[in-house]
């Protein structure tokens, strides 16, 4: 039974809207009916020699309708993207999409809405979580995709211990993990023990492939339960795997936009990889994918994707400035933008400014807990941390490192002017006053000898700052290159210390640091209520306060007790969290900005930036602004399938 | 000569065997392991990587077993099954990672080697025999300056220029349509159309101090006794140095030998990846980088073999080519 629509609109109003719309679409959508859809020419000759099924028969009964973005599209042609590693495909997913059960709404990026699922149901007692799918829908090879492929994603893989010994903790909720059923062929049903509602928003940011749903018909034969363990044991030996766990995990399906290196196993996505070898990676139409526009055409409109690995982000801005690639976003950044503009006339793309999701690239975080306790008595006085962001000239970061095209703002959550932005919050302490800094570090008593202070018990001070410089490219450097100046100006010896990844995390988690910096990512509505760095809920991401993260994320066995305020903002998300509602979430994340940016647990700098995004003048049906970020797998949330090449 | 070469074989072994433990444990010692930076990669994509998740992987990767363990895992693979393991990154099997672009690595290798010895023996010699003229000083100032110009920034400066002014695709070694295309005579002309950038910048590298090394060896044979004699008595002057000062010149050469197996198999690792070539340097790079174990140790393992293999070919060959060292 079907909820009230959260806004409360009453149910007769909300039938005969319905009522409405459904004639509406009846008028249109028999329009398309009568016609029949159309297909890719390149289909055209396998559909003649009776090799492949015509279209009619090949998309689903009610297959889902796309508006495109500018106007209906040509087939054709083959888009040319690069990535980095085989772990960064940002480029990549943004031709070749994501596709999960539900998704998210491109105009907003926080509604969900159907994708694969037709539709999908809440219980009063948002307990239940019923999915129904479409009739006639199949895979890449023409196999029906059934509720008997999420089942067996359930039964067969998440719950079999050999292959994912620990159930993940989205699965879980009130303590038992949740019970996934088939009601029939289009029906699947999830049970939670508690009311889980944000289990929708998991789906639609995480449900991809391997994550929701497996090819069952295919990986039958690599698991022992459908097949004979002493056959699979030998077929796992003769392609060179120790178990048949291994070798099941290569045939199946992975999360990335490869989908896998298994060029056998169908896919339900728009393009299906066929080959791979020196870097370049070929992907071919799916001729089997769901959706088609509002004329009836089959998508997508581009018949393959190139996929070149680059190795290094010189090669990646010099390809993408000699119009190498259609589409180039994942490394492009604002600095290099002179080089992207001068050569996009001759290169023949032009250049769009989306917005980057980082709310201040360079957050930088004294850790309240800190070993040395003259050292963490000092970072717990608010008037030494309101200092430190005194001192900081965020405009002139802004000016120098952004061409002034940033905002100063302190860690906050994204999009600006959206529900869980407060213009007055974001601003708390982002004021340039070095003589009032001055005077807070002269109350609490660090003696001025004109150059540097001391501790307040007169031993000498000096202020580490342990960073990882990647994943923010030159700004972060530029950055905390300038608030040495800064820091240094009201008196603080601030010393700095460049380590790698891997060795970052190990030291903050030892609580071993004085000052951490980080990348406020995770900072956009809705992704940051699934993670939020805002609080220090997980001892990884808690460098501000790491003892108090290893209280909250071991519910009290560990670290030490947090003080109140800190309580009260973990509490305003876990209720959030709980219950799911929009008026929730804006409740929870309005609570966390403010507890954050009150308590200046963290300095922001300077966030919300554009990212240049290069695409060739042939590509069209791109949007002319919007977001470039993980949050929303980059352009995925546009809909790729009706970018097409002319 | 059979002794000293059987003496080398069995000394190889303990020798080969020290390298693997130190390279597994080298390869080791970042802290965390390819999963730490795998879910690092997934917590920057907005993806909530639980412990249960982390317990679970580094089950299903093996990771979780003792160091010595691993250790024996892998060289027993190795040597009982010629199964280098898998790589984590590619979800390949790392033998067919390297084989696939052994063919690249060993032109370009080669081809570097081979643009090196024929530019820096000739000017070496040369420069030995007119010792300060206008031409010595010219050769000598134009090694120096490719020694000391960092090879990526000239790759950077080649690559701009070439695509600015030739309009070669950036990077490759073959222009994109070219890539999966037979092999006929388009794709060898387009290969060698950019063939020659990192053939030039990997071979002046080297060809500096092959110039002065040369220089400095026939020069100081020049001045021997023997030399004048033979001019007293006629010897045409080119045929004087070949047969004489250079076989002695070539001694370095020989002896650097050695070390160009190795070579040939890890590539130019910064070149090749500022270039973007389909070689072993790249892969060998992001493995270290990415704590990718099993293609790491398998690259580190099979350098050593080779190096070891190489020294022993180079100190074959000296003692064939001078028989100084043989008799002695």
């Amino acid at each position: 039974m079907l909820r009230l629509d959260t806004y409360g609109l009453r149910r007769r109003t909300l039938l005969s809207v319905a009522a409405t719309a459904l004639t509406a679409l009846f008028l249109t959508t028999s329009v398309v009916y009568a016609e029949g859809y159309a297909q890719s020419p390149i289909l055209d000759a396998a559909v003649a020699a009776g090799t492949l099924p015509p279209v009619n028969e090949r998309l689903p009964a009610a297959p889902l309708v796309i508006t495109p973005v500018s106007e209906v599209g040509t087939y054709g042609g083959t888009a040319r993207v690069m990535h980095s590693s085989t772990e960064e495909f940002g480029d990549a997913s943004s031709i070749v999409g994501m596709e999960g059960l539900l998704r998210l709404k491109s105009e907003d990026g926080t509604t969900v809405e159907p994708n694969i699922a037709e539709s999908w149901a809440w219980s009063n007692d948002d307990k239940t979580m019923t999915l129904k799918l479409r009739s006639g829908q199949k895979w890449s090879d023409g196999e029906p995709f059934t509720s008997a492929d999420i089942l067996f994603w359930w039964e067969d893989e998440i719950s079999n211990v050999e292959l994912n010994p620990t159930m993940p903790n989205s699965f879980i909720s009130g303590g038992e993990t949740m019970k996934v059923t088939a009601v029939d062929d289009l029906t699947v049903q999830i049970d939670f023990a508690a009311p889980n509602h944000l289990f929708e928003l998991w789906v639609a940011t995480q449900g991809y492939q391997s994550q929701m749903f497996q090819p069952a018909h295919y990986l039958k034969q690599f698991h022992p339960r459908y097949t004979d363990p002493v056959k699979l044991a030998e077929m796992a030996k003769t392609a060179g795997f120790a178990t048949w766990a291994e070798l099941y995990a290569n045939k199946a399906l992975t999360g990335d936009v490869f989908g896998t290196l298994n060029f056998d196993a169908p896919v339900i996505r728009a393009f299906k990889p066929v080959s791979t070898s020196a870097g370049l990676t070929k992907l071919e139409r799916n001729p089997y994918y769901f959706k088609v526009d509002t004329a009836g055409n089959q998508l997508p409109y581009i018949d393959a994707v190139d996929l070149t690995l680059v190795a290094s982000p010189e090669i990646y801005t010099l390809k993408a400035s000699s119009g190498e690639a259609d589409l180039a976003l994942e490394n492009t950044t604002i600095t290099q933008m002179p080089v992207y503009l001068d050569n996009a006339e001759k290169a023949g793309y032009k250049v769009l400014e989306y917005n980057s999701a980082f709310s201040s690239i360079a957050n930088m975080m004294l850790n309240q807990t800190a070993e040395d306790p003259d050292k963490r008595a000092l970072f717990q006085d608010i008037r030494f941390r309101t200092a430190l962001e005194w001192a900081i000239n965020r405009n002139e970061i802004n000016d120098l490192v952004f061409f002034g095209l940033g905002t100063p703002m302190q860690l906050s959550i994204l999009p600006i002017g959206g529900r869980c932005w407060d213009e007055a919050v974001s601003k708390t302490n982002t004021q340039y006053d070095p003589k009032g800094a001055m005077a807070l570090l002269d109350e609490i008593g660090m003696a001025y000898d004109g150059e540097y202070r001391t501790l307040p018990n007169g031993k000498p001070f000096t202020l580490t700052l342990t960073y990882w410089p990647g994943e923010g490219g030159e700004a972060k450097r530029k950055i905390v290159e300038l608030s040495q100046t800064y820091f240094r100006a009201i008196g603080i010896n601030f010393d700095v210390r460049e380590v790698e990844r891997s060795f970052y995390f190990e030291f903050t988690t030892a609580n071993k640091h004085e000052m951490a910096l980080w990348h406020a990512d995770s900072a956009s509505d809705p992704l940051w209520v699934n993670s939020p760095k805002i609080i220090p809920i997980r001892q990884r991401h808690g460098a501000f306060a790491t003892l108090w993260a290893t209280w909250f994320e071991t519910k009290g066995e560990k670290g030490e007790e947090p003080p109140q305020d800190m309580k009260d903002a973990v509490a305003a998300w876990r209720k959030a969290k709980a219950a799911g509602t929009p008026e929730a979430l804006v409740e929870g994340c309005k609570a966390v900005v403010k507890a954050n940016a009150v308590g200046a647990w963290t300095i922001g700098t300077v966030g919300a930036f554009p990212q240049p995004l290069i695409i060739s003048n042939a590509l069209h049906n791109v949007p002319e602004t919007g977001w470039a970020s993980w949050d929303w797998n980059y352009m995925v949330r546009y809909h790729p399938e009706q970018f097409y090449l002319k | 000569m059979w002794r000293f070469i059987l003496r080398r074989l069995m000394w190889m072994i303990p020798t080969l065997v020290i390298i693997s433990i130190i390279s597994f444990i080298i390869i080791q010692l970042p802290p965390g392991d390819y999963l730490a930076s795998y879910i690092a990669r997934l917590e920057s994509r907005g993806s909530n990587v639980d412990q249960a998740t982390i317990d679970s992987l580094r089950m299903r990767y093996g990771l979780d077993d003792p160091l010595i363990v691993q250790y024996f895992k892998w060289l027993g693979n190795i040597l009982l099954h010629g199964n280098f393991g898998y790589s984590f990154e590619w979800r390949l099997p790392v033998s067919q990672l390297i084989l696939e672009r052994l063919p690249m690595t060993f032109l370009v290798a080669t081809a570097s080697l081979l643009f090196a010895w024929s530019v820096a023996l000739p000017i070496g010699i040369f420069s030995a025999v007119k010792q300060y003229s206008l031409a010595d000083y010219f050769f000598t100032v134009l090694g120096f300056l490719g020694l000391g110009i960092p090879n990526f920034m000239l790759a950077l400066v080649f690559l701009y220029l070439s695509n600015r002014y030739f309009g070669l695709s950036v990077g490759g070694l073959f222009s994109p349509a070219y890539l999966n295309a037979p092999w006929g005579i388009h794709k060898i002309l387009d290969l060698l159309s950019h063939l020659w950038i990192p053939v030039i910048i990997i071979g002046t590298a080297g060809t500096a101090g092959l110039i002065r090394i040369t220089r400095a060896n026939v020069l100081d044979e020049l001045r021997k006794p023997y030399v004048e004699t033979a001019r007293a008595k006629g010897l045409h002057p080119m045929l004087l140095i070949l047969k004489y000062p250079v076989r002695i010149a070539l001694n370095p050469f020989i002896s650097s030998i050695g070390f160009i197996l190795p070579g040939m198999i890890s590539g130019e690792v910064i070149v090749s990846i500022v270039l973007n070539l389909p070689t072993t340097g790249p892969l060998l790079y992001s493995a270290l980088l990415s704590q990718d174990t099993y293609l790491a140790g398998a690259f580190v393992l099979m350098l050593a073999v080779l190096t070891v293999i190489g020294v022993l070919i180079s100190d074959i060959l000296l003692a064939w080519l001078d028989p100084r060292i043989r008799l002695s």
